[in-house]
């Protein structure tokens, strides 16, 4: 990706959101260790 | 048929692959502007340490601007923060558009065309039989993906193309196909 010449067009924003990453929550962090678990057993 | 954008990130990937020792001779400026993002790579690089920036609900980009508030998006030419020592710090997360350059999508009076831009030394340096090889190899490429991946393409850069205008004008380019009639092309093969 180079030098793009191109600007947003400030009067066309309507909406800015900054997308913030999805959060860990306390269930998937106990899944983990039942996952991995798996994997082992499988082997 | 590519029907992934990790197939078509894959055949541009080796398309590209002279190309890079040339890069690391380029005198241009690299990675300036507003990069824009397919939805699938807003959820992709949003988990990594880009900022995603979403703009009137359809349009993502990589935010240029994390450490300046207030932020002005008619600000020319942002330097991507992701450039860490002048290397691509997501580069194998890299977007498609930043994976193509120096091919890439304008608009025309409204119409999408797929062009060739000339500020880069690839495309400088090309011999006229080279650059047709090598458009021919694009057009191959884009033409061989799936129609829902094409549309996707698209219909994802109308969108960043209407919140665009050039105050500097634009930058140089050859025109190399429509959108219109790959998407023909695409339709009936």
């Amino acid at each position: 990706m180079s030098k793009c010449k191109a600007v947003m067009d400030s009067q066309k924003i309507t909406e800015i959101k900054i997308r913030t990453k999805p959060p860990v929550t306390e269930e998937k962090a106990q899944a983990k260790p039942t996952d991995s678990r798996q994997v082992t057993d499988s082997r | 048929m590519i029907n992934s954008l990790s197939e078509l990130y894959q055949r541009f990937d080796i398309l590209y692959q002279d190309i890079l020792i040339i890069c690391k001779t380029c005198t241009y400026h690299d990675c300036e502007g507003y990069t824009w993002l397919l939805p699938e790579e807003a959820d992709n690089l949003g988990s990594s340490k880009a900022q995603i920036i979403e703009i009137n609900g359809n349009c993502n980009f990589i935010n240029p601007f994390v450490d300046l508030i207030p932020t002005n998006f008619e600000t020319m030419k942002p330097q991507c923060p992701l450039l860490d020592n002048k290397l691509c710090s997501v580069y194998n997360q890299r977007p498609l558009v930043c994976r193509t350059y120096p091919v890439g999508l304008t608009s025309i009076d409204g119409k999408l065309f797929f062009v060739l831009f000339s500020d880069c030394q690839y495309s400088m340096m090309m011999s006229y039989m080279s650059k047709m090889e090598f458009i021919e190899k694009v057009l191959d490429i884009l033409s061989d993906c799936s129609l829902d991946l094409f549309d996707n393409i698209i219909t994802t850069y109308s969108a960043v193309d209407n919140l665009f205008k050039y105050p500097e004008g634009r930058n140089e380019y050859e025109v190399l196909a429509s959108c219109r009639d790959l998407r023909l092309v695409i339709s009936n093969s």
